[in-house]
């Protein structure tokens, strides 16, 4: 019972008017992100941040989540109306959801996709509210052997299923570990790889690399894609029909479970869940010939999956200080940006902010429910805005936002660099989301690793003398053979993610 | 794998090599151990050979792998795309130097005029609108509501 009574308490504090207004305008520039091609959650999170930074920490936490799951939702309705994803894990809600936008059920689509993405989000936040103090718990007893083991699983997770070349992203991952390393050392406090500028001294920041890598990146291939798109859909009957509602509620509840599990797994991405769902409900239909054509449980078990995913996923993030993909780890680097270490310490130091956030996403999500049937329409609109007005539009936000940060024009020329290597790291299909951990992850990793050594009198065996470090310690060893013994192993993952 | 993508991860594979050498020369003069436990040096030291390894391996990796004999899509785009994505890249490093000396409200109007018609813009009374809002009205959004100090430029604005 103490996460119902640590969540009532939650919703206290998530209640108040000002919680209540960054809730409903997260949700709101999240949908938009969502709904806008060529602005993935990542991105649109990391540009953002600048307008959370005079919030008291608790409603600039509150609404950069909001903005997150805002996306999420908001991906759905170019995927009904236009057959476009407005972020990778909406891509499966394309194949039946505008096959029933074509056949004029375009709001029974959005209306079961809404729906479904509130239970499961709620669902997956009710067993956050229970999961989390637990795990929380046991992560308090870690030294620093166990949370270097601990952040080497999640790295190394997220590097066996970045992609198909494993070494490409090990190499991505040293080279985010390398740009974490620039700077002041935080233990010894010498200057480390700043060739005598000043801007260096405090290191790169983890935003502007952010905002270039996913935000500017994004933004250059999308040039290469955007068409403007011509919507008519019929928005006058948003319910399913009485024979759809059996098979949708036990699509929402698979969606939920496997959006859940896949939450707690890091590196899995927000893709595969979804794909997951709908093989699942294709497997399981008395009629598989259906999928493709619409098939309404095609629409509701993968959105339901995408959010019970997108709250489960913050559970390795509140409970054990470890994000899972790139956007939960941009939501991480705002944490720190308003002096906040998520993990386990988190639950002792502040408890009423992580109850109010959690408590947040019950919030969020009902007023995603609330927000989205009615003005779907109005959404959909926004599709019509010229291409140039939001490339410019997005590209000053990012210029706001990474020049911000410290009050200094040599971020946004950081941003603008890694916005180009961002490109063409992404052109020739190298993983970016292992950089981008490695980099939030790097000075926490190394100064574990160095207490640790320190401890041991410089000998490694200390985490063969750990039992929690070394059981932590065998999954990515397991994870690496599995990925060179048997390269096949994981392409099934692999290609939801990719596709 | 394209004659094109094989070249890329070559660059890259090149590129990151050199970075790679270049900090694990760096790590030399930072001490690796010293009498506290491991030192300044002591993970990027490491890190940097292992990342040299993995460079090594790609090269070895991408220089065996079969080149296409067909030809496929470029990588990189050509013609009008191209020059979208380098007046995207040109203007806002433009607009990057003019915030400095100018200041947000006139280097994000002269952002706009600027890249607004070179994304197809034709309309010139929304392009000097959008100029205006960027500009003053985001500075003002910014600097009132949300306390995000922006950069005034030489002329106080």
């Amino acid at each position: 019972m103490d996460g119902l009574e640590h969540l009532i308490g939650g919703f206290i504090g998530a209640l108040t008017f000002s919680n209540l207004l960054y809730c409903f305008i997260g949700c709101v520039l999240g949908t938009l992100i969502g709904v806008l091609p060529g602005l993935g959650p990542a991105a649109g999170t990391a540009i953002l941040i600048p307008i959370t930074f005079n919030l008291d920490a608790t409603g600039a936490i509150i609404m950069l989540c909001a903005i997150y799951y805002g996306a999420m939702y908001g991906g759905t309705i170019t995927s009904v109306l236009i057959n476009v994803p407005g972020e990778a894990a909406s891509v499966v809600t394309c194949i039946d959801g505008h096959q029933m936008a074509r056949q004029g059920r375009a709001g029974a689509a959005l209306a079961i996709a809404a729906v479904g993405s509130f239970i499961g989000g709620c669902i997956a936040t009710i067993a956050l509210a229970f999961v989390a103090i637990p795990l929380a718990k046991l992560a308090l007893g870690f030294g620093p052997a166990e949370f270097f083991a601990l952040m080497t699983v999640g790295l190394c997770l997220v590097i066996g299923l970045a992609g198909k070349n494993l070494a490409a992203a090990l190499l991505m991952t040293v080279f985010g570990l390398l740009l974490a390393m620039i700077g002041i050392d935080p233990v010894r406090g010498a200057p480390r790889f700043t060739a005598g500028i000043p801007d260096l001294f405090d290191g790169i920041g983890f935003v502007p690399v952010a905002m270039g890598l996913f935000g500017i990146a994004e933004l250059l291939i999308a040039v290469e894609q955007y068409k403007s798109q011509v919507i008519r859909a019929d928005m006058t009957n948003l319910w399913p029909k009485r024979d759809e509602i059996g098979p949708c509620v036990k699509a929402i509840l698979r969606g939920t479970g496997i959006g859940f599990v896949m939450g707690l797994i890091p590196g899995v991405g927000a893709v595969i869940p979804t794909f997951m769902s709908y093989v699942t409900e294709k497997r399981l239909s008395k009629h598989p010939e259906r999928f493709g054509n619409g098939a309404i449980e095609g629409v509701a078990g993968p959105e339901t999956a995408n959010n019970a995913y997108a709250n489960a996923s913050m559970i390795p993030l509140f409970a054990l200080g470890v994000p899972s993909s790139p956007t939960i780890a941009v939501l991480m680097g705002a944490f720190i940006i308003n002096g906040l270490t998520p993990g386990p310490f988190l639950f002792q130091e502040r408890p009423e902010l992580v109850w109010a956030v959690i408590a947040s996403f019950f919030i969020g999500n009902a007023m995603l429910l609330a927000l989205n049937l009615p003005l779907v329409g109005l959404w959909a609109k926004m599709l019509r805005m010229p291409f140039s007005y939001l490339c410019v539009g997005v590209l000053i936000f990012c210029i706001i936002g990474a020049y911000s940060l410290k009050q200094t024009v040599f971020d946004v020329w950081v941003m603008l660099g890694f916005g180009v290597l961002g490109y063409v790291l992404r052109k020739l299909e190298f993983p970016l989301a292992p950089a981008i951990l490695a980099m939030i992850l790097g000075p926490m990793m190394e100064k574990s690793l160095r207490t640790t050594l320190e401890i041991s009198g410089g000998s490694f065996s200390i985490f063969l003398e750990r039992p929690v470090a070394l059981c932590l310690l065998a999954v990515p060893v397991i994870v690496f053979a599995v990925v060179a013994l048997r390269p096949k192993a994981l392409d099934p993952l692999r290609e939801a993610d990719a596709d | 794998m394209q004659s094109g993508m094989r070249r890329g991860w070559q660059l890259t594979g090149l590129i990151m090599f050199a970075i790679c050498l270049a900090t694990l020369w760096e790590s030399r003069n930072l001490a690796l151990f010293d009498r506290l436990g491991p030192g300044s040096g002591f993970f990027p030291f490491y890190l940097s050979a292992i990342g040299a390894v993995l460079c090594a391996l790609i090269l070895f990796q991408v220089t065996r792998t079969p080149v296409d004999t067909e030809p496929g899509e470029t990588i990189f785009p050509r013609g009008p795309v191209a020059w979208r994505a380098l007046a995207i890249l040109g203007s806002s490093a433009l607009a990057t130097i003019m915030m400095d000396w100018l200041g947000f409200r006139l280097g994000m109007m002269i952002f706009s005029l600027i890249l607004l018609p070179c994304l197809g813009e034709r309309r010139w009374w929304a392009i000097v609108l959008f100029a205006v809002v960027a500009g003053f009205g985001l500075f003002y959004i910014f600097n009132n509501w949300l306390d995000v100090l922006l950069p005034v430029g030489v002329f106080g604005i």
